[in-house]
């Protein structure tokens, strides 16, 4: 593959294999295309998400302290352009007060969410769910249908099952990257509101994914996706 | 998704949703999570050994990578790594498809506090609410109006990314990312506008092209304003570039600024494509570009 295909995270592990390795021709080969990348980023024709800051920063810093000179200049400059995208990941991640925060707090917020993390959110007692405010969660886990192009899939059981997983999975990652730094007191309620919103947000981003695939693809239009919405929110 | 089916006594909801839709989604959220985990190994490079709990955090995110691999296999994979590479070229997209481009975009504008779920986190932190699903039924029509709007922007633009034909009033290709709030909302308000009745399509086109030309201003410069045409930039000359060097004053600079905005590569000419066929400019285009270089003090 090309050098100018890779992501900047495959740069950074081959440039580490190559120093390792001492191989410096390579080194030189993925040094020149860090320049070009780094250049182009300077001249607003790379663009850089704010969601994908850190990243492209690791990649900066990875390239920053070589004898390339030029390399070494890019570096500074994307470093000081990067700072302020940086900054907007930071407050959406919620990491923008970490200096407030000792390292003391932070184990002791793993510690707790490692507890918490074993947390089933649909777990039942008696037939009814121990955690009721995941009901309407269920209800809408429990109305979707998968398919497979065209097709409903196939094992739909063991799909539906993994599907419910997926929710529950991805809903308490993002919980618990959030309340890492949490700054307060750490309750396994404030765990399970997050793990709920996340949840909710889930089924509403695939919804929306959905829906906007499919009005794209032509196989729906606005009163339809109006439909569906409403059709969703009868569910509630 | 989302119909009804009847059965013998009761009416059952159902959603379909594609599998390929919950591979995206899982994706956003595994190349989230990564940026998060490398943000704070970053923020705390210099005490990373005083505080061994940081370690696990990373397990965490490669384990969750793990699974999602084992559940849902090598095409989570190849979105995964594909995923920054989405609104870095067109040949990214083409390999994505579609339903990929839409599908991550809409992903990254919801993820976005300041896109389209922004309204319901805002009233469940005030305790309006007591999560999204509440929000949504006790604010029914105008959330139906936002999704609908979204749902519209995003497949517009999208369409625009793997030059298919799509909607008519899709425009130029963009990063809904970028999405920036204040142009969904400009577009959400006319186009409610419109469906009482007091606005015109034509309107609510106006707006889906603003804000499709704030996506433009990010791409390659071979990436084409219209269906099938290429837009070459206009390059500042140098006297242009010793005239932006001089010292200047406050209203000078106004000038400066404004007259620096119209000769911007390529985006002259792609709105003067626009107003070539008839789609007015209503109050002179602000870019995100413009207005996060004005953010970022580039």
């Amino acid at each position: 593959m090309d050098l100018a295909e890779k992501t900047e995270a495959e740069l950074i592990s081959e440039y580490a294999a190559a120093h390792d390795q001492n191989d410096a021709s390579e080194m030189a080969a993925l040094q020149n295309e860090a320049v070009l990348r780094l250049n182009s980023y300077l001249a607003g024709e790379l663009p850089v998400s704010e969601d994908e800051a850190p990243l492209f920063f690791s990649f900066i810093k990875a390239f920053s302290k070589t004898e390339n000179v030029e390399l070494n200049m890019s570096a500074k400059k994307a470093e000081a352009k990067i700072t302020p995208l940086l900054k907007e990941f930071d407050k959406e991640a919620g990491y923008d007060r970490l200096a407030a925060l000792s390292s003391e707090k932070i184990e002791e917020n793993i510690a707790a969410l490692e507890d918490f993390d074993t947390i089933d959110p649909f777990e039942k007692q008696d037939g009814k769910l121990i955690f009721p405010q995941f009901e309407e969660i269920l209800k809408v886990i429990g109305a979707v249908v998968l398919t497979d192009g065209d097709q409903p899939a196939e094992q739909q059981e063991q799909e539906s099952e993994t599907f419910k997983e997926t929710i529950v999975e991805t809903a308490k990652l993002k919980a618990y990257m959030r309340l890492c730094v949490y700054t307060g007191e750490l309750t396994q309620d404030i765990y399970l509101q997050w793990v709920r919103f996340e949840m909710e947000k889930a089924l509403i981003t695939l919804f929306m994914m959905e829906q906007t695939t499919e009005l794209a693809l032509d196989q729906t239009d606005i009163e339809g996706v109006r439909k569906a919405f409403d059709c969703l929110l009868d569910l509630l | 998704m989302g119909q009804e089916k009847n059965t013998e006594t009761k009416k059952e909801m159902q959603f379909y949703l594609d599998k390929g839709t919950v591979e995206r989604f899982v994706a956003v959220t595994t190349a989230r999570s990564m940026a998060m985990k490398e943000r704070l190994n970053q923020k705390y490079e210099k005490i990373i050994d005083a505080v061994p709990g940081l370690g696990k955090v990373y397990h965490k995110v490669q384990d969750f990578d793990k699974r999602m691999e084992k559940e849902h296999g090598q095409v989570y994979v190849k979105i995964r790594n594909s995923i920054y590479n989405i609104s870095r070229t067109l040949l990214a997209a083409h390999m994505f498809g579609l339903p990929g481009v839409v599908g991550v975009c809409v992903c990254k504008t919801c993820e976005s506090t300041a896109g389209l779920l922004e309204p319901a986190e805002k009233a469940r932190q005030e305790g309006k609410v007591s999560g999204i699903f509440d929000f949504l039924k006790k604010n029914r029509e105008e959330a139906a109006v936002s999704t609908t709007n979204s749902a519209l922007t995003v497949a517009s633009t999208a369409c625009e990314v793997v030059g298919a034909v799509g909607v008519e009033e899709a425009v130029r290709a963009g990063k809904a990312s970028l999405l920036m709030g204040s142009e969904l909302k400009t577009l959400g308000k006319t186009f409610h506008k419109w469906i009482k009745g007091k606005a015109s399509f034509k309107d609510v086109r106006r707006d889906a092209v603003v804000a499709g030309i704030t996506f433009a201003t990010y791409f390659a410069d071979d990436v084409p304003m219209t269906r099938g045409e290429k837009i070459k930039p206009e390059e500042e000359t140098k006297d242009e570039k010793k005239e932006a060097e001089k010292p200047v004053s406050a209203e000078d600079k106004k000038t400066k600024n404004d007259s620096k905005k119209k000769s911007k590569s390529g985006y002259k000419q792609q709105v003067g494509k626009l107003f070539a066929q008839g789609i007015g400019n209503p109050s002179g285009m602000i870019t995100i570009f413009d207005v996060k270089a004005k953010q970022g003090g580039r």
